[in-house]
């Protein structure tokens, strides 16, 4: 009774013991990524952290963007902007996918795929940074807020995965990150990774004193 | 541009080395979201719902933690039922400025949970005082309670509420404990699909409504003495309390028998007479 609690769960199909070990797996395979990645990126995300300090410095507004899981990372990093506690100066920071009202009412009367650039249409001026998600970099409201962005001489930057679909392709984006990895979920925990220190990097850049 | 370049080396490894740490803990505590996960695939089967809550970066959390159960990025899972409470600018705001910002998750928690609910909260530092009373509410409903913490949020504060299942980001770094919780729930979601999926939870009975009295319908195993076998794989069992009908489908059990019961299904014999 005390080695464990399950002795034979699911009665040959799975164990606990099975379960922990994929999941111990797991674990390192993501820690693994987001070390790759701070290697294989980090340096273009200092270059990129650099560009947007200079942007904060000059007036410039940061807007965040993605669909599902990757519209809360984009809420993630907008606050992250917007109210980093005492570790860092707060920057004006929005995400724009909070508001049910208007995302409801472009989806309904619109189109689905104009969520993001009708709101960078709006809100967006020249000097301004769009920061879009994508796991699969082929999210088409996020494509054509990048392309609205790149419109009002916005700094572009796009986060994708497996490969980077037509972000990457149709260069969408002036700064892209594209994690290597075909699992959405450790494209969404190295993407975290690269945007907490893309932040960290933005605090210390010596363009935003 | 070479000398920005030079100046970001020293930073860059010095963000990998703060996360290597943390990361490797967590594949040590990876025991703990598998007992978790197994928890939360029993309170699903009952028809259970998952309730997410967080503030600050944790709000979009729990609404990332919530979406990955109700819409599974992996083709063929099923849909679980899942809502954030952190959603609702208006039921948010609403409630703070009538109750108080620490009310906000934990009346919504009495409105809307039910006892087979499971209630998932974010300890991370900011303002946890609204978690800590929603996971407080939780488990006098009933609930299935889990937290996910940080380093300087797990104790004290997590100590006096009786959280069913912790599980911790081994960090004090806010963001770096950010990053391990997004990899502690996509884990913690695929694990509850393991565990629903298996026959063990698959031939489970629905939930018993009896009025709490039910000893074999428990969300933990419990052994109990099998006094009679019955036809269709079922068995009357012996609770120290009375006799109860449970289904011994999984195991070759006898009257007699000590058999290890979870959510009324022997899981195990674990020895007796009846051999």
């Amino acid at each position: 009774m005390t080695g464990t609690l399950y002795p034979f769960l699911g009665t040959g199909q799975v164990t606990v013991e099975d379960v922990t070990r994929s999941s111990v797996e797991k674990a390192g395979e993501s820690l693994a990524l987001r070390l790759r990645v701070l290697e294989g990126l980090g340096p273009a995300l200092a270059e990129c952290a650099d560009v947007l300090a200079a942007a904060f410095r000059s007036g410039g507004r940061l807007y965040t963007f993605g669909n599902g899981g990757s519209s809360t990372d984009a809420q993630s990093v907008a606050q992250l902007f917007l109210t980093p506690g005492a570790d860092g100066r707060s920057l004006p920071a929005m995400s724009l996918t909070g508001d049910a009202a208007l995302l409801t009412a472009l989806g309904n009367d619109v189109d689905f795929d104009v969520i993001f650039a009708r709101q960078l249409a709006a809100l967006g001026r020249r000097g301004d940074i769009a920061l879009g998600l994508s796991t699969s970099g082929g999210s088409a409201n996020v494509l054509r807020g990048l392309e609205e962005a790149r419109r009002r001489e916005m700094v572009t930057v796009g986060f994708a995965g497996s490969g980077g679909g037509r972000m990457a392709t149709e260069e969408l984006a002036d700064h892209l990150f594209v994690i290597p990895s075909s699992s959405v979920h450790r494209v969404q925990e190295a993407q975290t990774t690269a945007c907490h220190v893309l932040w960290e990097l933005v605090q210390r850049s010596p363009a935003g004193a | 541009m070479a000398m920005g370049q030079q100046a970001g080396t020293a930073p860059l490894d010095e963000a990998a080395a703060r996360r290597a740490g943390p990361g490797k803990a967590l594949a040590a505590d990876a025991g703990r979201i598998v007992m978790c996960a197994l928890d939360m695939a029993e309170r699903f089967h009952r028809k259970g719902r998952l309730l997410t809550f967080g503030n600050g970066a944790a709000a979009a959390d729990a609404g990332h933690l919530a979406v990955e159960f109700t819409h599974p990025v992996i083709v063929g899972k099923r849909a679980l039922p899942a809502i954030s409470l952190a959603n609702d600018a208006a039921a948010v705001s609403g409630l703070a400025a009538a109750s108080g910002y620490e009310s906000v998750f934990a009346t919504q928690l009495r409105l809307l949970g039910r006892p087979e609910d499971i209630a998932v909260g974010f300890l991370t530092g900011d303002g946890c005082g609204s978690v800590r009373a929603a996971l407080a509410a939780a488990r006098d409903l009933g609930m299935l309670t889990v937290a996910l913490t940080a380093s300087g949020s797990d104790d004290g504060v997590v100590n006096g509420l009786e959280i069913h299942h912790v599980l911790p980001a081994r960090t004090g770094d806010p963001r770096v404990a950010r990053e391990i919780h997004v990899t502690i729930y996509h884990v913690l979601w695929e694990l509850v699909h393991v565990f629903y999926e298996d026959p063990v939870f698959s031939l489970a009975p629905a939930a018993c409504h009896d009025d709490g009295a039910c000893v074999t319908c428990a969300d933990t195993a419990v052994p109990v003495r099998v006094t009679e076998v019955r036809d269709g794989g079922l068995a009357v069992v012996d609770t120290g309390s009375g006799t109860e009908e449970i289904s011994v489908a999984l195991v070759e059990a006898r009257v007699g028998d000590v058999v290890l019961v979870h959510a009324k299904e022997a899981i195990a014999v674990l020895g007796g007479d009846g051999a």
